[in-house]
């Protein structure tokens, strides 16, 4: 039996570099195999074994925050601003019209939050994830001051299904959300389907 | 004066508890697109949905 060694495997002989793959070592040797897309002389990694297992890049995950308040009135279900990129590696996220839109058929983690500061009042208040026609609640009640309730799903979408973040409270007045790190939208593909 | 108390103006039977997300008839929203808040849903059983009318004469 013969044993073929090489630090590189390419994987396909189209002439669009970005139809192949390469097999290959690092240069300098760590103890991991590579998976790269691309031709041997210039892959790019998109996974890589090691001793635990495989571990795979995932560029369908972003973070989105807060940098403008978002007005919400009273028992209405408004849909949160959230403007600022905080990582959204394959743009899929819309800060113009704050929505997320799956860029593969897949299953995705999601989670989001609205801080609202409901002054005083004892009230009830909530997130939601809207998703494949589908409203997805976190409810608590809350007693004043700042508060925003984490809505956590985990949901399968179809390629190009959208998903917004709204907040409802019932506080008795029109009240801001808090323009900062705790006003947020994370999303992350979990696997494909 | 925001929709909600112009609804509540016009139909004072209702209550916060039938514009609940989770457990009411009706629901209001606002996608937060320069439009303001609208009726989304109206699925009160007795209390009928104002017209816009109704809603613009609200002082």
């Amino acid at each position: 039996m013969s044993t073929v060694k090489s630090k590189k495997l390419q994987v396909g002989t189209s002439s669009t570099s970005t139809d192949n793959f390469t097999i290959y070592q690092p240069s300098t040797p760590d103890g991991t195999l590579r998976i790269g897309v691309g031709n041997a002389d210039s892959p790019t990694e998109v996974g890589r074994f090691t001793s635990a297992g495989l571990t795979a890049k995932n560029p369908y995950s972003c973070r989105v925050e807060a940098s403008t308040a978002t007005s919400c009135s009273n028992n209405t279900t408004t849909t949160v601003i959230l403007d600022n990129v905080i990582f959204d590696d394959n743009n899929d996220f819309d800060t113009s019209t704050y929505t997320y839109t799956a860029p593969v058929a897949g299953v995705y983690l999601f989670s989001a939050a609205a801080d609202i500061n409901s002054s005083s009042a004892q009230c009830r208040q909530g997130t939601r994830l809207y998703a494949n026609s589908q409203s997805y609640w976190a409810m608590t009640g809350v007693n004043g001051n700042n508060n925003n309730v984490v809505n956590t799903q985990v949901i399968k979408l179809d390629a190009g299904a959208t998903v917004t973040v709204a907040i409802y409270h019932d506080s008795g007045a029109t009240r801001t959300t808090t323009a900062n790190q705790n006003t947020f939208f994370s999303a992350t593909l979990l696997h494909i389907t | 004066m925001a929709l909600y108390d112009k609804i509540l103006t016009l139909r004072p039977n209702l209550t916060s508890d039938d514009f609940a997300p989770d457990s009411g008839t009706i629901m209001l929203q606002n996608d937060s697109d320069g439009k303001g808040d609208y009726i989304k849903q109206w699925n009160h059983p007795t209390e009928t949905q104002p017209t816009q009318e109704e809603l613009d004469g609200v002082a």
